[in-house]
């Protein structure tokens, strides 16, 4: 274990005594468990070195998780929904010492050796040479969704301590929450749930079920859990089920993250809850920040909807013009720029870039543009990069033209958050249903979200650049 | 289009599956028939059938035939 009170691996020790998991058979896990394994071969050898982990929301998976925590591993997160190719083909950017994933997804790794396997779960040598991570480094988070992108955000021990800290202070939390998992643990506001509540001593109740699942709500009910974090579209999926009218009478608290909600519907379940004593919780962050940025305070909620709210406890907020000067006027969209322990190194894309020192020295360029009003609250009002966040998942639109060129198409993408349009070059009908069905796969996204269009040039600029913020359903017939 | 057929197409379309694949499809068998996807097949079934589906249906709504039963108690028979 690290010799480091500020590490989140200390909070196993100092709640021992407390369950730190619990599932809908009534299985637990406590934090002392989690030591217990941690101390012990295999475990003890993946100190210090890098670990992919593809974990569901499983007991045993998160306790193999929660393990390489406690024994300074470098666990790096891999979506379940990775292919075999994918995941070789990271593998080999990487080269991890070990690999924690479900028995079977095993034999992907033929040559690999078997150094233990509990509960569905193995961790498996892959006899790469040991290489050196920073000291600093503890955790690898990916940038967006599954496009393949080897991008993953470099974590420190402090970044993940301090984030934890930050969101259970201004959330209020204590060892009697029971938050109940809604969010991949591979994203990191799922994981940010995970460790913030790690770091009060709470008991997570941990289910992979859907909101369309009757297992989910019979567990909820059981478990009595007490609060749950969404992304927009889980709050659509909960308006679908007339989550208002349900009788939950445990749930003390909700959070909405990834990616800007439509003010109305921020607005009725902030009503909602205020008229039920409930809190509701919108707020903003990035990977690059670990998770969290911002929150808007519950009590402003329904005032203020919309808002992504104020900076977390020890961060702190700026903007900036196009030219980088940092202005102060109320109303002026800039680009958003974050301060804090959060911050992270920097970005890594194979495992050279395990070594580097941290990058970013604390601050944070967001990409997003944003306005401050009068009382000091944040609104996002448009994006610098090419970036769309689907269901969540912020996703590269440079990667999706990527993608879509090494299939043989030329496109160029745009569209909003939870909307995407593709306008490719010469393609007809048929070959639009084809574009649509490899975007709808590899982005795991509703067909609705897409929409193709067949151009026969796009707009650019004298010096031949693709003016992409001039892409729009005017230019091209829809085609699906 | 008779009912059958619109309820076939609506799978088809959200899922972009064949007709073979769809007499026992489940939630959740495929990737594209996922909490997101699920989502989307209950608002098509909604639209094209002007219905609004209760919340415990939505949720009983585990596969392409359980889906029948629960249409037809909002009085869309599939025969």
């Amino acid at each position: 274990m690290k010799d480091d009170s500020t590490s989140i691996a200390n909070y196993f020790v100092k709640h021992k005594a407390k369950n730190l998991c619990v599932n809908a058979k009534g299985e637990l896990l406590t934090y002392l468990d989690v030591y217990q394994k941690a101390i012990k071969p295999p475990f003890t050898a993946t100190n210090r070195q890098l670990v992919f982990c593809i974990v569901e929301n499983e007991i045993s998976a998160l306790s193999g998780y929660f393990a390489l925590l406690v024994a300074n591993a470098v666990p790096m997160m891999v979506a379940v929904t990775i292919s075999t190719e994918k995941l070789h083909h990271l593998a080999s950017s990487y080269r991890p010492h070990f690999i924690w994933l479900p028995e079977a997804r095993r034999k992907e790794f033929e040559r690999a050796d078997c150094m233990l396997s509990q509960d569905g779960y193995c961790l498996l040598n892959l006899h790469n040479p040991e290489r050196r991570c920073h000291d600093s480094l503890a955790l690898l988070l990916a940038t967006s969704g599954s496009t393949g992108n080897p991008k993953y955000v470099r974590l420190s021990h402090r970044n993940l301590y301090s984030n934890a800290e930050s969101i259970a202070k201004f959330l209020e939390l204590t060892s009697n929450e029971v938050p109940i998992t809604t969010l991949p643990p591979s994203y990191s506001y799922g994981l940010s749930i995970i460790h913030s509540h790690i770091f009060v001593g709470a008991t997570l109740a941990i289910t992979n079920k859907t909101f369309f699942d009757r297992d989910f709500w019979n567990f909820f009910h059981d478990i009595q859990a007490t609060s749950m974090g969404g992304v927009p579209y889980h709050y659509e999926m909960l308006k679908k089920l007339r989550f208002t009218s349900m009788n939950l009478p445990s749930l003390r608290t909700l959070t909405q993250a990834g990616g800007g909600m439509d003010t109305k519907l921020t607005m009725e379940y902030a009503s909602y809850c205020e008229s039920s004593g409930r809190r509701f919780f919108s707020m903003y962050g990035q990977t690059e920040a670990t998770a969290r940025m911002s929150y808007l305070p519950s009590s402003e909620a329904t005032f203020k909807a919309g808002s992504i709210g104020i900076a977390i406890p020890g961060g702190k907020f700026w903007l900036e013009d196009k030219s980088g000067q940092i202005f102060d006027c109320a109303d002026s969209p800039g680009e958003l720029v974050y301060q804090g322990p959060n911050v992270s190194m920097g970005y890594a894309d194979s495992y050279e870039d395990l070594e580097k020192s941290d990058e970013r020295h604390g601050v944070l360029r967001t990409g997003d543009i944003a306005r401050r009003d009068g009382d000091g609250y944040y609104f996002i009002v448009g994006r610098r990069k090419r970036f769309i966040k689907l269901y969540g998942n912020r996703v590269s639109l440079s990667d999706i033209d990527g993608l879509l060129f090494e299939s043989g198409y030329v496109a160029a993408c745009a569209g909003q958050d939870n909307y995407l349009e593709v306008y490719a070059l010469n393609i007809d009908a048929e070959k639009a249903k084809l574009v649509k069905k490899l975007v709808v796969g590899s982005l795991h996204i509703a067909q609705s979200a897409v929409s193709v269009y067949g151009v026969t040039e796009f707009p650019r600029s004298d010096s031949g650049k693709i003016q992409y913020s001039e892409l729009q359903s005017q230019l091209g017939i829809l085609l699906t | 289009m008779s009912n059958l057929e619109k309820y076939v197409d609506a799978f088809k379309e959200t899922f972009m599956v064949q007709d073979s694949d769809l007499s026992d499809l489940k939630y959740q068998d495929i990737e594209a028939w996922d909490s997101v996807g699920h989502m989307a097949l209950m608002a098509t079934l909604e639209e094209r059938f002007n219905v609004e589906l209760d919340i415990d249906d939505i949720i009983e709504f585990s596969s392409f035939e359980v889906g029948q039963s629960i249409l037809a108690k909002y009085n869309i028979s599939m025969s």
